[in-house]
């Protein structure tokens, strides 16, 4: 069943096409690594499929229901329920704690402090960081960094996770623990992700891989 | 989402987060005094009625003149009176738009957070404002309950001050003064209940309400919610704004002279009064308009003829966001501006004294204009003061957020020396001729409102001598002073009985001397509170070697 669509996606930065007519399909549970070189507008796919970046022509349907015309706080809503998103620098709030960090989407949702901290606490303990629960982002290592944001993307339980470069920032080792924990978190969980990369061996980690050139869908390969 | 959790985020608890909730709580504070001060001035019980008296006419009865001065006494001065309290919330207001700003950076990025958490711009728009609503409400709580301690500690009667009884018309009963304590100041009134609800209520909605407006553009998406520096050059119309208003103001007093010399008064002069009042209103939002303007086109001199490393790395600067710098040094062009005006005003009402003196009248209350005047200058001061602190705020702010930076450019050889001067020069490219245009502009404002004085050619001066008033003695240099102390001492140790000036020759216009020295001062003052504020902002930021700055992410 597929449960992201993206037709015809198109967008411009003035007057450099970062993404030209791109049409990108999600089944539910798959992973779906999207490749290519820099500038070839990967993450601009990535912020107007997720919902973040409205495109400038072109349609996006999430389980059944067109995406893109929904207001900006719908799609925000959405991000925090049915969607995760992870970022290269994993995007935390400096000033909080990871357990708060982790909870945060469930506390925005108008969950209790106590509630929401237990479910961020089973989370990073499952991505083994449950020791550094009570440390801030800058006392952490990137891998470990990275991991409490993995967490706050999946704490919510969503249908779709989307991850730019997950581990873009990370060195190779501490990049593959990363990447294994998301893999294994999805299909636990049976959630679909779009993983954006530009590395082959990130990629292999992906059911399905489409490569994009200069904004264009070029192809759709099947591991 | 709920209380507690929005308490929790308004509230991170960074270092640049305490130090904005303690100035914007501090600011709150002075807002709020301000404002109870404000209620208490109007909530002043009468201290004059109208007594109508035989002759038909009417008379102001000062029977409750229980203030030591005149202007909390007179209730012609009120409005004045009220004016001036209200002024002082000007500082506390610029301290709140500083503390503001300081560590919005790192706040944007923190909202920008929020909103790919899954925050909807409301929530995000909410986080913000009840951070800065929750602040001013505790400096609003902190001032309400401050404001009786204040009250106390400045109640003290005495029986020394002013005392008066009410104009005597012919026939007319005469009143008595007040006989009983007098006060300083109107501790004896409380605020009125709306000052109250204002301070705890008002204030920090408005707080809220501003920081909401603030963050319209910035968190409509998650990615594109960065703060954009304004690269493009500035426009030049706020310079023709500051022309435009003193054109107006000239040409109004082209007018009003002209309706003078044609004999019209009353209605007729309203018209350009209030257009008067519009240039002025204009040169006063003009002239911080124009500081990025001015500072482009300093910049782009200094670019074109520096060759020293310093001057070009603070002209880039400039050039690279004009706006920033003139934010930061806009309160302190208001203060030129304010300065300036002061300066004219003064120098006009002393070249009208003088004038009026040659031919030995005297209008007017000296000491009253003289204790106004002391108490804007006193005010002015204070105004600097807190405009000074909000460049600190601003300079720090941009220093930390220019760290990496510099950093860099330490690591790359640059040297301290070169960094810090291309510091002090960036804000003086801005402030120097923002300053003398503040300074010009608030100066010719009331020069040309008030304009010239009319003197005779010639004065002559009869003296009558002081045992037989039918006697005509020569006048002395020495006796004409003597008698005019008299004159203002009520009549004690006069040197005549009385003096007669009689004007002589055709009536011309003389305008009062610029006062070079003291705009000089003026001027000084304020540049060297930017210089001491930089200086202290470079204090603030050495204990950041660049190895640090650089690990920072």
């Amino acid at each position: 069943m597929t449960l992201l669509t993206g037709r015809a996606v198109t967008k411009q930065y003035g007057r450099t096409a970062a993404l030209a007519e791109a049409d990108v399909e999600v089944a539910a549970g798959e992973i779906l690594a999207v490749t290519g070189p820099s500038g070839s507008g990967k993450s601009t796919l990535l912020l107007c499929l997720s919902g973040i970046v409205t495109p400038d022509s072109g349609e996006v349907w999430f389980a059944g229901a067109r995406l893109d015309d929904r207001g900006e706080a719908a799609r925000a809503v959405l991000r925090r329920t049915e969607i995760g998103v992870l970022l290269q620098h994993g995007q935390l709030v400096p000033e909080l704690t990871a357990v708060e960090n982790v909870a945060l989407p469930l506390l925005l949702g108008g969950a209790t402090r106590g509630s929401a901290a237990r479910s961020a606490e089973q989370w990073l303990d499952r991505f083994g960081v449950a020791g550094e629960a009570a440390k801030r982002p800058g006392e952490l290592s990137g891998g470990q960094q990275q991991r409490v944001a993995l967490a706050r993307a999946l704490v919510t339980g969503p249908r779709l996770l989307f991850a730019d470069e997950p581990t873009g920032s990370l060195d190779s080792v501490a990049g593959e623990s990363v990447l294994a924990a998301l893999v294994s978190a999805a299909k636990d969980n049976a959630t679909a992700v779009l993983l954006i990369t530009h590395d082959a061996t990130v990629a292999a980690y992906a059911d399905r891989e489409v490569h994009l050139r200069d904004g264009r869908v070029l192809s759709g390969v099947t591991a | 989402m709920r209380f507690t959790t929005l308490v929790r985020l308004a509230y991170p608890g960074s270092l640049t987060d305490r130090v904005r909730i303690a100035i914007t709580i501090v600011g709150a504070l002075l807002a709020g005094l301000s404002v109870l001060a404000i209620g208490t001035v109007l909530n002043m019980a009468p201290t004059e009625r109208r007594i109508t008296l035989p002759d038909g006419g009417w008379s102001l009865d000062p029977y409750s003149w229980r203030y030591t001065s005149t202007l909390l006494n007179e209730s012609g001065l009120r409005p004045g009176l009220i004016a001036m309290v209200a002024a002082t919330i000007i500082p506390a207001l610029v301290l709140l738009a500083q503390a503001a700003r300081l560590g919005g950076p790192a706040r944007d990025h923190r909202l920008a957070t929020l909103r790919l958490a899954g925050a909807t711009p409301r929530q995000a728009r909410t986080i913000a404002a009840a951070s800065q609503a929750f602040t001013v409400a505790i400096g609003g709580v902190l001032a309400a309950a401050t404001y009786p301690l204040v009250k106390w500690l400045l109640h003290h009667p005495t029986m020394d001050g002013v005392r008066i009884t009410a104009a005597q018309a012919d026939g007319g009963p005469e009143t008595h003064p007040y006989t009983g304590l007098l006060l300083p100041l109107p501790t004896d009134t409380w605020p009125a209940w709306w000052s109250w609800v204002v301070v705890i209520v008002v204030l920090p909605l408005v707080a809220g309400l501003i920081s909401m407006a603030g963050l319209r553009r910035l968190i409509k998406s998650p990615v594109e919610a960065s703060r954009r520096a304004r690269r493009e050059r500035p426009r030049i119309w706020p310079v023709w704004l500051v022309a435009a208003g003193l054109a107006d103001m000239s040409a109004c007093r082209a007018w009003i002279d002209a309706l003078d010399r044609a004999g019209q008064s009353g209605d007729r002069l309203i018209a350009p009064y209030v257009l008067l009042v519009v240039g002025i209103a204009v040169i006063c939002v003009g002239v911080p308009l124009s500081a990025a303007t001015v500072a482009y086109l300093g910049a782009k001199i200094t670019l074109r003829y520096a060759h020293r490393p310093a001057p070009l790395i603070a002209a880039r600067r400039v050039l690279a966001d004009p706006y920033a710098g003139s934010r930061a040094v806009s309160a302190l062009l208001v203060c030129a501006v304010v300065f300036g005006a002061l300066i004219g005003i003064r120098t006009q009402m002393d070249f009208d004294l003088e004038v009026q003196a040659l031919y030995g009248q005297t209008i007017g209350d000296r000491e009253l204009y003289e204790l106004v005047m002391n108490m804007l200058s006193a005010l002015s001061v204070i105004f600097i003061g807190f405009a000074a602190v909000g460049l600190l705020i601003a300079l720090v702010d941009a220093a930390m957020t220019r760290r990496r930076t510099e950093a860099a450019l330490l690591a790359a050889g640059t040297s301290t020396r070169v960094l810090v001067n291309a510091r002090m020069i960036g804000v003086f490219l801005v402030a120097v001729p923002g300053v003398l245009l503040g300074l010009a502009t608030g100066f010719a404002s009331p020069s040309l409102a008030s304009g010239p004085q009319h003197a005779p050619a010639a004065v002559e001066t009869v003296c009558h001598d002081l045992g037989n008033s039918e006697l005509i003695v020569p006048c002395t240099e020495a006796g004409v002073a003597q008698q005019k102390k008299a004159d203002r001492d009520g009549g004690n140790n006069p040197a005549y009985s009385w003096v007669e000036y009689h004007s002589k020759g055709p009536w011309h216009a003389v305008h009062a001397p610029i006062p070079w020295a003291r705009l000089g001062l003026a001027g000084g003052v304020d540049l060297l509170a930017i210089a001491l504020v930089t200086i202290l902002s470079l204090l603030v930021g050495r204990r950041s070697p660049a190895e640090t700055a650089l690990r920072t992410t």
